[in-house]
């Protein structure tokens, strides 16, 4: 393939790429191959009092780890040795708990709006006070009260705060729950909850040792799952050749063997190219398809147009690299691919997983040793529909999603939030401030003044990972235990205790006689014939975790595929390419592209495009962390040279970055790192950070709302670079 | 007495009238969809004007909802759209079809 990576060295004269790079380092703890730098490393006896194991709180690889602690107080953190996923290693972020912890900035007591400034509660008049706001609702509107209060729901606190919140507002007879999906990857879990009968990952990452090659779909490891870089290497060691897709080079370009660079959101074109390919060449497995696929003629139709040369065009990537990736999948027995959560990011995320599906469906790469499909971000376990069947009132209406909830508190239909997550994490995120401001009552369940704690009128600290226990699931479907390794700080509380006890106050003896975070965990798993074997004692003895599904008390876990029988979860028992309310499979630009002609679109001639940095998880968390502001740069552009000539810009020159909603100021970047006429720019920069590096001006306050029919966009939009002079 | 028989008279007839209506209203309904449903997930203005009841300005309405804020998940989530009730929803719910995607939760 002529696209082949270029090697590079870390001889980076950019200090910024060089800290970046070594913290990829040092996360790495002792992969083999890859040195065993000194990050994350346990203290020696005598230093600490004890050891609890504990997991991190960010991303979806879930590092199981220990908190060493000496006179009641966290003074260090390191990757479990015994965590089999991680080999023992842990990123920043995670390391970050141990400031964020003890962080200056923390919000210890509730504290309710007295006009402009902010008075001291007791918890327990706080609750009363959300209590009295709540049951008013109910109380004005007695005939229609069930969509007037929403909830913002909890993220990676742990499963008991999310099982409690749910109970509290159903029981209460409030239906408007809003997880993060609509702004995540809810479009590519409904999607394969469509073509396969479960939305989560239907294989576990082991099984890329067993593959012949691993195809990473924008990807980007070692940016944004850094431990499991291991797992590339140790593959790549064994001989699987790891191909990677991503219009970027990032770090995961330093572990793959070829790195393919598409034009951002085109990669459905691309994979509607290689089945146009194969089909054409009947390079795909007809045995297979004849019992265990329906729609494959739907597919071959669809893809007919999709020959070599337009994909060529479309993509920007050559008719032979094009060529040679479609003989991958016509000659290998065993392919393992991964997705990215930025295929997520797209109005044409749909048709972009339907044809990743359909791509190793007919050739037999779904199930089996060394075969599979991984989501990232795709390991939250499914069998709690029973668990929420059980605890709801009667008769109570469906969820509103996210948009329709907006649209509610924008004419003042929503009289009551709470708020449990950051309203930046939606696009045209000002609005989604202004709408908030409009509402009667918002309770911020949150740890920092930060912007949302800004806009409430009600704030009930939280608590942060070492301070509770609580089960918690990652992206191999696993299930795993944290205890509580230190007393929280003032009264901040966790959320399954927030709710719990808010739930009681609502709902009285009809909410579920619990009072920990272990019995809300066994409440869950006798409802779950799926749970059976995820019995608490198993979960919390193991260091990598118990795979979901898992039936029985004993025996083998969920590990590998979620199809083990070959049987998919679907009604039909087989891959359903065909989905009805999408029409046939189809590519079409994103949203708002300048590849898109439309009125008011030649002003943003530049591709948009954004992403996630090692050293940053979520708003409100890593933001207020000055470790890591040591490491951030607050808000820049990478922009090609080519591109950057013709604007007139230089390395470090000051810019605009302007989209139809607004602007930004960031510092330029030239670098080959992204493709001509696209732009990239870090997601992290917090107006609220106290700290240089983190704070910036919020990117998602400039990207404009487009969505597909479950999520939003994030890239592929016009948007344009102008040099600040004077 | 008259005047009972009057009232009783009047009471007849304005409840004749009130069935009448009703069934007038439901055999041009069946008139104007023969039967057919209406997809509120895919449905045009002039295809929703189709049901009984439903006006081009509640029509436009209902679009408009439905692109700025995704798919329909029950027909319930009509009354989310101003100047639609119960009572409008009880009466044409039969003309009404749901077939859209909605969001799974969130994996991660």
């Amino acid at each position: 393939m002529k696209d082949k990576q270029e090697k590079r060295g870390l001889n980076r004269r950019d200090f910024m790429k060089i800290s970046a790079a070594a913290l990829t380092g040092c996360m790495l703890g002792q992969t083999p191959g890859l040195g065993s730098l000194v990050f994350g490393q346990p203290l020696a006896p005598g230093q600490f009092d004890r050891e609890v194991v504990s997991c991190c709180q960010f991303c979806q690889v879930r590092c199981t780890t220990k908190v060493q602690v000496k006179d009641g107080r966290a003074i260090n953190v390191y990757g479990h040795p015994d965590n089999s996923w991680t080999g023992g290693g842990m990123c920043p972020k995670g390391k970050s708990m141990v400031e964020l912890t003890y962080s200056p900035h923390r919000l210890l007591h509730p504290m309710v709006r007295r006009g402009e400034k902010w008075e001291q509660i007791p918890y327990s008049e706080a609750l009363e006070l959300i209590t009295d706001k709540m049951n008013k609702v109910k109380a004005e509107f007695p005939e229609e009260y069930e969509h007037r209060v929403a909830l913002f729901a909890p993220l990676w606190e742990s499963r008991e705060s999310e099982l409690a919140a749910e109970t509290t507002m159903h029981l209460a007879g409030f239906s408007d729950i809003c997880s993060p999906g609509d702004g995540c990857i809810g479009n590519s879990a409904t999607t394969l909850s469509i073509c396969l009968g479960s939305a989560v990952s239907p294989t576990t990452l082991d099984e890329i040792l067993n593959a012949e090659v691993a195809v990473l779909f924008g990807a980007n490891i070692a940016e944004i799952y850094p431990p499991y870089v291991r797992w590339l290497v140790a593959a790549r060691e064994k001989g699987v050749r790891i191909i990677y897709l991503d219009p970027r080079r990032t770090p995961t370009s330093n572990f793959c063997d070829v790195h393919l660079r598409p034009r951002p959101g085109t990669d459905g074109a691309l994979v509607m190219g290689l089945l146009q390919h194969l089909i054409a060449n009947n390079l795909y497995d007809q045995e297979y398809v004849a019992s265990k696929v329906n729609g494959f003629d739907m597919v071959a139709e669809a893809v007919r147009p999709y020959t070599v040369e337009k994909v060529a065009e479309i993509t920007g990537l050559t008719k032979e690299s094009i060529q040679d990736l479609a003989q991958v999948w016509g000659r290998s027995k065993r392919i393992l691919s991964w997705m990215g959560a930025s295929l997520s990011r797209y109005t044409n995320s749909m048709q972009t997983v339907q044809a990743i599906i359909a791509l190793q469906a007919i050739t037999n790469n779904l199930v089996g040793q060394g075969k599979g499909l991984m989501n990232v971000q795709g390991g939250k376990p499914g069998g709690d529909d029973e668990f929420s069947k059980k605890y709801r009132v009667p008769d109570l209406a469906p969820g509103l999603s996210f948009r329709k909830m907006l649209a509610n508190m924008e004419r003042n239909y929503v009289r009551v939030v709470l708020l449990n997550s950051s309203f930046r994490r939606y696009p045209d995120s000002d609005r989604v401030r202004k709408a908030l401001e409009g509402v009667d009552f918002v309770v911020y369940r949150g740890f920092f003044m930060t912007e949302e704690a800004k806009v409430s009128h009600l704030i009930v600290p939280g608590t942060l990972t070492f301070e509770s226990d609580g089960s918690q699931y990652g992206a191999q479907r696993q299930v795993v235990w944290r205890q509580q390794a230190v007393v929280a700080p003032g009264e901040a509380v966790p959320d399954w205790r927030f709710y719990l006890d808010l739930g009681r106050k609502l709902c009285g003896e009809t909410y579920p006689a619990v009072n920990s975070a272990a019995e809300i965990y066994e409440l869950m798993r006798e409802t779950s014939p799926s749970w059976k074997g995820l019995s608490l004692e198993r979960v919390k003895a193991s260091a990598s975790g118990v795979i979901w599904p898992c039936f029985k008390p004993e025996g083998a876990d969920g590990r590998g595929s979620l199809y083990p029988e070959g049987k998919f979860l679907t009604s039909s028992g087989k891959v359903e390419l065909n989905i009805k309310a999408l029409g046939p499979l189809a590519w079409s630009e994103p949203k708002g592209s300048p590849f898109v002609k439309e009125a008011g679109s030649e002003g943003f001639p530049l591709v948009f495009s954004q992403g996630k940095v090692v050293q940053h998880w979520q708003h409100t968390f890593t933001e207020w962390s000055g470790f890591m502001a040591q490491f951030s740069e607050g808000n820049f552009v990478q922009v090609h040279p080519e591109t950057a000539a013709r604007l007139n810009l230089s390395d470090l020159d000051p810019a605009w970055l302007e989209t139809e909603l607004g602007r930004i100021q960031v510092r330029t970047k030239v670098t080959e790192d992204v493709l001509p006429g696209v732009i990239w720019t870090p997601s992290y920069p917090d107006p609220a950070s106290p700290f240089a590096g983190n704070k910036g001006q919020s990117i998602n306050s400039i990207i404009p709302g487009y969505w597909d029919k479950v999520s939003a966009q994030f890239n592929g939009f016009g948007c344009r670079l102008t040099k600040i002079t004077g | 007495m008259r005047s009972k028989n009057l009232i009783k008279m009047v009471l007849f007839a304005f409840a004749a009238v009130v069935v009448l209506t009703g069934i007038s209203s439901q055999v041009v309904a069946d008139e104007k969809l023969k039967g057919k449903t209406v997809n509120v997930n895919k449905a045009t203005v002039q295809e929703f004007q189709q049901v009984p009841l439903i006006s081009k300005e509640l029509a436009e309405k209902i679009v408009k909802y439905r692109e700025k804020n995704g798919d329909f998940q029950v027909l319930e989530e009509l009354l989310q759209v101003e100047g639609f009730s119960r009572d409008l929803l009880r009466k044409i719910k039969g003309f009404l079809l749901l077939e859209g995607i909605g969001g799974e939760e969130c994996t991660c």
